[in-house]
């Protein structure tokens, strides 16, 4: 019975972390209007989403930020990395905007609004780093 | 980059190379006195004598062993030598920038050579062919890059061209030559493919004509005849770049050209992103809850430190971002990891410190920056992080900022941006420099051939 149980348990538990990582990966293949913002030397984690307009900003596009998304999964928060600097971003999910700061560095991303942290594979790092970079090198500060 | 991605063409590989040894090899003379006599110097004088491998060169620190038994000798300008194939354990496979796509296995490639030299003592070399994509299986003739090294790996001369065109990270000058290699590797294992996995190094070496000719060092006028002795088998598998945000560092300095006078000027700004702006404070606080719950008033942010690498010329500004990351996540109960250059230009920064610096300064600086990709070469939080590397890296150029170490918690200490940004804002700039407390844009600029 106690076998069974924890047969159940680890079952229950494997199906549920598919079924987050499906959900997750889902949400984010939801997502465009990507967008990424120039701070002006502001941290990234002052400021907040609905004075994300101030900012200027440049579209990212949301067909290459699906793809690095598509294998994103959950990251404990308990266990969320240090920070080095980050790619502030945007995007809408079901119609609500929301903002996503992503690591300057390895493979993890926060979504501010809805307070989970995230990570993509190893294998799309390079790529994913590089189109940020890329991209926000080329961000204007002044408005 | 994802072990498994690399068994699955490393599989395919070793079904489908192709071994094809395009020349004889000498005969080999384990009982030759001259083997006998050369193998006894190496052991006695190099062997036991030879400091630790050079951490920045992967090739010195694998396990290998000299295949005596397989030695055999070659006339070199007039003189006798022994030529000693090089055994590493592993099946270690590697390729220059200008390799094309084939692969070389670095146990047939590698030679020691012991030789007299021009005042009739006893010495040897390391050498290391890697083959361009011009030679092709069959080819009688060999055609690359030879590299030169001591048995630590130190560089001995400048990498000498065998039969073969300049590399496109060559920047050649008049009384100097800066040498940029790339040579990058992959370690695997048939009995345990889950332990293949790939390396890189990147060297960057400024040679003067006058003290490294052309041709090689110390009387090894002519490698031709150890050419000869290589057996090379050709690999083709479709390479997957080096995993890190700048995958060749060679490749992403190549626009900076090393001239002296006034034409040319070259800058390095050190640019600090401290935690708590204004601030020591080693850590920056999230009230926000980004650091690891929606609580916040988490420890999340230690800052960043990097360098924005100037030269100008003729109205033109090549600029390029570069700073020194782990190359995956760390956290404060685990500070290491391998490390990666990344391109720092769209990163925010709240005060830095430019300095005026000559070719050679600006040049010594580039040649520090280039290891921060090399396998092995590791970020710690605590003693080789962003902010160290910065520093270093221009202390290599001769440019030494005043800095203070900071602590943390978990017992961390060392060099942080909280602290450097401090330190430049309270120090008096010499004439050289110029401290901003203002954010700029700073994108990379100029693109080459």
């Amino acid at each position: 019975m106690k076998n069974t149980l924890r047969l159940f348990l680890l079952l229950a538990s494997i199906f549920s972390n598919i079924e987050n990582s499906y959900a997750q990966s889902t949400a984010w293949q939801q997502s465009s209007h990507w967008t990424l913002y120039n701070l002006r030397g502001v941290k990234f984690y002052k400021v907040k989403t609905d004075s994300l307009s101030f900012y200027n900003s440049q579209p990212l596009n949301d067909d290459s930020m699906r793809d690095f998304l598509a294998t994103a999964s959950g990251l404990a928060s308990e266990q969320a990395p240090l920070w080095m600097g980050a790619f502030v971003t945007s995007c809408l999910i079901d119609g609500k905007m929301h903002k996503v700061d992503i690591s300057s560095y390895g493979t993890f991303f926060f979504d501010e609004t809805a307070k989970k942290y995230y990570q993509v594979t190893q294998d799309v790092r390079t790529d994913w780093l590089n189109y940020l970079a890329n991209s926000a090198g080329s961000v204007p500060s002044k408005k | 980059m994802n072990r498994k991605q690399l068994v699955i063409p490393l599989l395919a590989m070793s079904i489908m190379a192709a071994c094809v040894k395009h020349q004889t090899p000498p005969t080999a003379t384990q009982d030759n006195p001259q083997v006998t006599e050369a193998k006894t110097w190496f052991e006695q004088n190099v062997f036991s004598r030879s400091p630790s491998p050079n951490p920045n060169n992967h090739r010195a620190t694998l396990p290998r062993t000299l295949r005596w038994d397989q030695a055999s000798v070659v006339t070199i300008s007039g003189s006798a030598a022994v030529v000693v194939p090089i055994q590493f354990s592993k099946d270690v496979y590697l390729r220059a920038d200008n390799s094309g796509s084939a692969l070389f296995r670095l146990s047939e490639a590698s030679r020691l050579v012991i030789y007299k030299d021009s005042l009739n003592a006893t010495t040897y070399q390391q050498l290391t062919f890697i083959p361009d994509s011009t030679m092709h299986p069959g080819d009688s003739t060999f055609s690359g890059i030879m590299l030169s090294e001591d048995w630590s790996g130190n560089t001995l001369a400048r990498p000498s061209r065998i039969n073969s065109r300049p590399g496109r990270t060559t920047v050649d000058i008049v009384e100097q030559i800066q040498v940029c290699n790339t040579v990058y590797g992959y370690n695997y294992s048939e009995d345990d493919p889950s332990d293949t996995y790939e390396w890189s190094e990147t060297t960057c070496t400024m040679y003067s004509f006058a003290s490294a000719p052309l041709g090689g060092h110390s009387g090894l006028s002519s490698p031709l005849p150890v050419t000869r002795t290589l057996s090379l088998a050709y690999f083709k598998i479709a390479l997957v770049p080096p995993a890190n945000a700048i995958g060749s560092i060679a490749d992403y300095i190549k626009c900076f050209s090393n001239y002296g006078g006034s034409d040319h000027t070259y800058q390095v700004t050190l640019c600090v992103d401290q935690p708590d702006p204004g601030t020591t404070e080693p850590w920056g606080i999230s009230s926000t809850g980004v650091g690891g719950s929606s609580a916040g008033g988490n420890p999340v942010d230690v800052g960043h430190t990097f360098l924005i690498l100037t030269e100008n010329f003729s109205g033109y500004s090549i600029v390029r971002n570069v700073g020194f990351y782990p190359s995956t996540n760390v956290y404060p109960w685990s500070t290491s990891a391998q490390g990666a250059l990344g391109n720092d230009d769209g990163h925010n920064y709240n005060i830095s410190l430019t300095v005026n610096v000559d070719n050679g300064q600006f040049f010594n600086i580039l040649n520090y920056i280039s290891q921060g990709n090399n396998a092995g070469y590791m970020y710690d939080l605590n003693t080789n992080n962003c902010t160290t590397f910065a520093l270093d890296a221009l202390s290599a150029g001769n440019v030494v900022i005043p800095a203070t170490e900071g602590s943390w918690m978990f017992n961390g200490h060392g060099y942080d941006p909280g602290d450097l940004g401090q330190n430049i804002n309270n120090m008096t700039p010499s004439s050289s420099m110029t401290r901003n407390n203002k954010y700029s844009d700073h994108p990379n600029q100029y693109t080459c051939n």
